[in-house]
């Protein structure tokens, strides 16, 4: 176990410097860079503009500056210790090759995700201010999509082919197929217009003095976790009852349905058994899917997580703050799935890893 | 302090959709707080509630670059105070008198004494200094570089006085020193704890009338009303700026009584103003959109001045570079209906490059081109564009800028995502399209857009200015010195001697007064009228709508929230 | 989401499909089994409705209206739709407002109103259904392709080849996908073409994923071993004998991801990086509904656009609904063993 665990974590280093090299790509690739995007402005003159990239490096080719990223190490040729001393911690120039190594400190490989061009803040300490918020709606959608999700499924299986059976999968499948933006604002109208039900957005009221109030908090928890645990509430009510329907038909229910074993008792005893297993795969795509809905539900009820910060800084091109947040996210995805893993062969003691 | 330092494009992207002169910082013309002395005086406390579309990135004036950075940080004080309604530069803020030089270069500065941060600490001539060398420093990465370009040196007389001497004579160049001014005591003296200061994110002192508080990102920033205020304690408690990125939950949110002001769209006008309990502000904002034309050949394009400051001939465009076709297309827009049915009203029609927000420059005797198709059919005609084919597209038979058989065809280009902007390119294609022109429209990427604007590789440009302040020195669009392919914003190639020397003229004259530049402003606007490198689409027109639960807003062009300390709860 | 966990009963479903072979072909039986299930033919016959609209948008657009998607015309801006007053013009309950409407629009029949630049809804959105389904079949195609492609090289030469495609394909699903086509275009604002490249590119790992996990295990059966024992080529063993067995699970989930992806072009829409103007697609008429929630008349107060805010909802709605129910459907025909479930 805990060599498969070390194996995995192993190959997701790969993964992620992929990712990695990718998302630095694409985004230098890009038309615009991000001293444009906050420089276009006729009073501000070409020559402050390209003193500004120089300072920032951002006048080096990419690869240059993807190893800057990486390692924290810059490269330039000729002899620019001087140039370079104030930015960095330790500058050398290497006579025989032409060029200068400075350590500017940070970089990738030693954990450090560096700085926000916009805020000049550590891109970490960026993220972690959002945490709170981006972790509270996910966990109590994760809530809600089980809470729904297998009660939906399971009822589903158990009235399999009737009425019951259809209208719950075409109420699950329709909460999956409307626009959440389009339901999100929807229900803004609805109940915070119209009725004047729940507050229109945000994660708490805002306040001079604010205490924390739990039932307030609910109230602005409500409308987001409801739009967003929609398409998760379908996934999973149709998982389930495909589970459930396997788990009927396998010999050993046959037997003991054959045995006169009371249905209340099948059911709990092996069939909702049986038929959770496989939930513990869902972890790693509920993550993902928490993740892709985010941005959208953040946007419209004014959600102060993590997406809407990436979404920002690819705006303004701050390519640190949302290459840290997609390495970030991948981290967190194949966290999610290697969990799944491990829970599934905990569960299952058939399931060895290897 | 915004509107002094502030020019840039409508990027218009959905993040900056709106800018509105909410909290420009700078409170003028403080009324002696005699109220105080009657029987009931002004309800205390409350709290004042703004909804912003996007977040700030930094609260530190000399390092952001972005108008929600500004709105958030209204706790530095500055030197030059703006009339709220007039936008004329008034000794308001730190500065209490000048005195200028003979040439104009030497500008000397007493500051107001006995104002302090809110750590007791005074607020002198040496925060001044030290903001602006710092914006100097090789150690500070920030793009406002040019702020401190024109300015020779900066001397600390004593604590009370500061004498700045510029390099060359700008009457615009005061503007230059709107900056906020940071805390000299709490940063290193050498500039190198700027970056990273934790300041950046939590601004420890105040000398404005509130002071920071807390600050949750994406989600709200709090500001204590700082009681210590030289102008007077305000009467609320504090105000709070919400980050709502969407118009319509921003709306939603007013008419819930959850913020109590905000930027209106056009198409939330008629709602606002038929709920009793909210105002709406309108003002002639210091902006337009326009379209622009190239006139140089966006094939090769050209600098318009040599090394030597002498003119260089531009390849002509084909089509652009006839004053006539210009004209044609000045006729051919409906701008009434433009500004009723996209703009929803809200913008007015413009003749030339000044607006009537610089009352003093602005030539309002110019009449705007009118909507006249025969006229514009009969100037093609006259120019030698005629449909010979019949096709509907008109081609060059006789013109005088492009080869026989030349099609009337261009391609129009605006950013993707200002869904006005969008809808005006539809419109234009297809009034220009009616009367032969073949107009091919296109919503681009905002930076590939601006790398074809300064690169000068377009041909046709919806776009428009904001923020354009309260000085009418527009150069950097006209001057043939900013016709600079990749990085000047003269991107339409503009050329005209006489409105060079004109601008140069209005930038140098001595002494600065208005009416010895005005003539000069007066006659470029004619020019520009006549030579239409632009086609002036709209004005922008401002709304703001805020609830009526508090009294004493007046608010101003220039400024919404100059007088906020004085504003009260009305029960 | 959908697409990436739905393989394992799938493959189930594969194996029993082809253990249960007929006289009868594979189609005739899966035609026969989805006709008795009104929750499978419904969203069918919807499809092939929409289907039939965005293909004839023209000559449609030009018979029922007679203007182009793009005609503006400011004088009838926000014109409401034509259609309720003409019906009740038709049993004599109108009182001119059908009559007045026509006079504004100069004739034009706006049959369900037009938007705030007087271009006409119904035209708008019957080529805005040409565009969306173009883009969500060509970019589903894609994704097949290049999906299928991958899973059986992956499946069928394991070794080097199957370790650098597995890796590919883990790498591309720790990434929330949607999101970094946010990021992605909103960084680039593609043209439609772009776009459908970038929504085809992100979509083939369920494609390839399932695709491997049918040749690994098809690899096995006699009829593919007993090929290569006749000699025949690997190319020939994956055309011929593999491919056409992976087919009508391949369908299946291409509905499901056409569907989705006819969702994630409205969502980037509505961040503002769909197709670009003045082209018409759903999601940008869905999106750009967003500023009419609170447009009123100046003079009567009354809101205005409610024709502008529903009408394109609620077909992304139905179509994706549509798709989804029709690929649950086809999955539950083809493979027996779940339908004699539900059948109970």
């Amino acid at each position: 176990m805990t060599r498969y665990i070390i194996r995995r974590f192993l190959q997701a280093i790969p993964t992620l410097l992929g990712i990695s090299l990718l998302g630095f790509t694409l985004i230098k690739v890009a038309p615009g860079d991000y001293v444009l995007m906050t420089t276009f402005d006729p009073s501000i003159t070409a020559e402050a503009r390209d003193e500004f990239r120089r300072q920032l490096g951002h006048d080096q080719p990419i690869p240059i500056q993807y190893v800057e990223w990486l390692t924290g190490v810059s490269l330039r040729g000729g002899d620019v210790v001087d140039a370079m001393v104030p930015m960095s911690n330790s500058c050398h120039y290497f006579g025989s090759l032409g060029f200068t190594l400075c350590d500017r400190g940070g970089g990738l490989l030693r954990w450090d995700l560096g700085y926000s061009l916009a805020t000049k803040e550590p891109v970490w300490d960026m993220l972690r201010s959002r945490m709170p918020a981006s972790f509270e709606l996910g966990a109590v959608v994760l809530v809600l999509v089980f809470l729904f999700g297998v009660p939906l499924g399971f009822l589903s299986a158990l009235f399999r082919g009737s009425a019951k059976d259809q209208g719950i999968r075409l109420l699950s499948v329709a909460g999956q197929a409307v626009p959440s933006f389009w339901m999100g604002l929807i229900c803004i109208f609805v109940f915070s217009v119209l009725l004047g039900w729940l507050p229109v957005g945000g994660r708490m009221t805002i306040s001079l003095d604010m205490k924390f109030s739990l039932v307030d908090r609910i109230r602005h928890l409500i409308l987001p976790s409801f739009v967003l645990s929609l398409a998760g509430v379908a996934f999973l009510t149709k998982l389930v009852r495909t589970q459930v329907l396997e788990v009927i038909e396998q010999d050993y229910l046959r037997t003991a349905r054959a045995k006169g074993l009371g249905s209340l008792a099948l059911w709990t005893r092996h069939v909702l058994r049986n038929a959770m297993l496989p939930l513990a795969t869902v972890l790693g795509p509920a993550i993902v899917g928490v993740i892709n809905g985010a941005l959208v539900i953040e946007t419209i009820f004014a959600w102060p997580g993590m997406g809407r910060l990436t979404w920002f800084s690819a705006l303004q091109r701050d390519y640190p703050m949302i290459m840290g947040a997609v390495m970030f996210y991948s981290a967190l995805t194949i966290l999610g799935y290697l969990i799944s893993d491990i829970l599934y062969a905990v569960i299952d003691p058939r399931i060895r890893l290897q | 302090m915004k509107r002094l330092a502030w020019r840039r494009l409508l990027a218009g992207a959905t993040l900056v959709a709106f800018v509105v002169p909410l909290l420009a910082a700078c409170t003028t013309v403080a009324v002696p707080v005699e109220t105080e002395a009657a029987p009931a005086g002004p309800i205390q406390g409350g709290t004042w509630t703004e909804a912003s579309s996007a977040d700030g990135t930094i609260l530190n004036p000399i390092l952001a670059s972005d108008s929600a950075s500004f709105d958030m940080m209204p706790y530095f004080p500055g030197l030059l105070g703006t009339n709220p309604k007039t936008g004329a530069i008034e000794a308001t803020e730190l500065a209490e008198s000048w005195t200028v030089s003979e040439d104009s270069l030497v500008w000397t500065f007493n500051l107001r004494p006995g104002v302090t941060w809110s750590d007791g600490e005074a607020v002198d001539a040496h925060d001044f200094k030290f903001t602006y060398d710092a914006i100097a420093s090789e150690l500070v990465e920030t793009p406002r570089k040019a702020n401190v370009a024109g300015i020779d040196s900066i001397e600390v007389i004593d604590d009370l006085t500061v004498r700045v001497t510029f390099s060359d004579l700008k009457c615009d160049g005061l503007l230059d020193l709107g900056l906020g001014w940071l805390p000299s005591h709490l940063y290193a003296g050498d500039f190198s704890d700027i970056m990273d200061s934790p300041l950046n994110t939590a601004p420890a002192v105040t000398a404005e009338a509130f002071g920071f508080k807390e600050w949750q990102r994406d989600n709200f920033i709090a500001m204590e009303s700082n009681d210590g205020f030289w102008k007077g304690a305000p009467n609320m408690d504090g105000q709070i700026i919400r980050v709502i990125p969407q118009a319509s939950s921003r709306l939603a949110a007013l008419e819930n009584g959850e913020i109590d002001v905000m930027g209106l769209e056009p198409t939330q006008l008629t709602r606002v103003g038929l709920n009793p309990d909210l105002n709406i502000f309108k003002f002639k904002d210091d902006g337009y959109s326009y379209i622009g034309l190239n006139q140089a050949n966006p094939a090769n394009p050209l600098p318009g001045q040599d090394e030597d400051g002498n003119l260089v001939a531009q390849d002509p465009h084909p089509i652009l570079s006839d004053p006539m076709v210009r004209k044609a297309m000045a006729h051919s827009l409906d701008y009434e209906a433009i500004i009723n049915k996209v703009y929803l009203g809200q913008g007015y029609k413009l003749a030339s490059n000044v607006l009537p927000a610089v009352g003093w420059a602005h030539d309002a005797s110019i009449e705007p081109y009118a909507y006249d198709l025969e006229a514009a059919a009969a100037l093609l005609d006259e120019a030698g564009w005629t449909d010979s084919d019949g096709d509907g597209v008109r081609e060059c038979n006789g013109c005088a800028t492009a080869e026989a058989g030349v099609t009337l065809s261009l391609n129009l280009k605006t950013n993707a995502g200002n869904s006005t902007r969008e809808e005006l390119g539809v419109l234009v294609q297809d009034q220009l399209n009616s009367i032969g022109f073949d107009i091919e429209f296109e919503a681009i990427e905002f930076g590939t857009l601006v790398g074809e604007l300064l690169g000068q590789t377009y041909e046709m440009v919806i776009i428009g200015w904001t923020g354009l302040g309260t000085d009418p020195n527009d150069d950097s669009f006209w001057h043939s010195r900013f016709d600079t392919p990749g990085s000047g914003f003269n991107f339409v190639s503009y050329q005209n001697p006489r409105v060079d020397e004109l601008l140069e003229l209005g930038l140098e004259t001595p002494g600065c007064a208005a009416e010895d530049r005005a003539p000069y402003y007066y006659e470029i606007q004619q020019i520009i009228h006549d030579e239409i490198p632009y086609l002036f689409v709209t004005g922008s027109i401002g709304n703001v709508g805020y609830s009526n639960r508090w009294e004493g807003i007046d608010p101003g062009t220039w400024s919404f929230s100059w007088n906020i300390h004085e504003w009260a709860l009305t029960e | 989401m959908t697409s990436t966990t739905a393989d394992q009963p799938l493959s189930a479903a594969a194996s029993s499909a082809l253990s249960s072979r007929s006289p009868k072909t594979f189609l005739t039986v899966t035609l026969e089994r989805i006709r008795t299930d009104a929750m499978t033919v419904g969203p069918l016959l919807f499809i092939v409705l929409i289907g039939l609209l965005a293909l004839l948008a023209n000559p449609l657009g030009n018979l029922l209206v007679g203007v182009d998607p793009n005609r503006t015309n400011l004088d009838a801006a926000l014109q409401p739709p034509l259609l309720p007053s003409m019906a009740r013009r038709l049993v004599g309950l109108d009182h001119g407002v059908a009559d007045s409407l026509l006079e504004v629009s100069g004739g034009v029949t706006h049959w369900l109103g037009t938007d705030s630049l007087g271009r006409d809804q119904l035209v708008r959105l019957l080529h805005g259904a040409r565009i969306s389904m173009l883009i969500a079949f060509c970019a589903a195609g894609i994704a097949f392709a290049l999906g299928t492609t991958l899973g059986m090289l992956a499946g069928f030469l394991g070794g080097k080849v199957d370790d650098f495609i597995l890796w590919l394909i883990n790498t591309f699903s720790s990434l929330p996908t949607l999101f970094v086509l946010i990021l992605l275009t909103s960084i680039y604002k593609p043209n439609a073409i772009l776009l459908t490249l970038f929504l085809g590119f992100f979509g083939w790992i369920g494609a390839a994923r399932f695709t491997r996990g049918q040749v690994l295990q098809i690899k096995t059966l006699d009829y593919a071993t007993a090929a290569r024992a006749l000699g025949a080529s690997r190319l020939r063993i994956m055309w011929y004998h593999i491919l056409p067995n992976t087919i009508p699970l391949i369908i299946v989930l291409i509905m499901v991801e056409i569907g989705t992806l006819v969702l994630a072009e409205s969502v980037l829409s509505f961040l503002g990086f769909g197709v670009q103007a003045p082209q018409a697609t759903w999601g940008s008429m869905l999106a750009k509904s967003g500023d009419f929630y609170f447009l009123h008349d100046p003079t009567t107060g009354n809101r205005v656009a409610w024709h502008l805010i529903f009408p394109p909802g609620i077909l992304i709605f139905l179509t994706v609904l549509a798709l989804y129910l029709l690929g649950d459907g086809l999955r539950d025909a083809i493979d027996p063993q779940l339908r004699v479930d539900r059948q109970g």
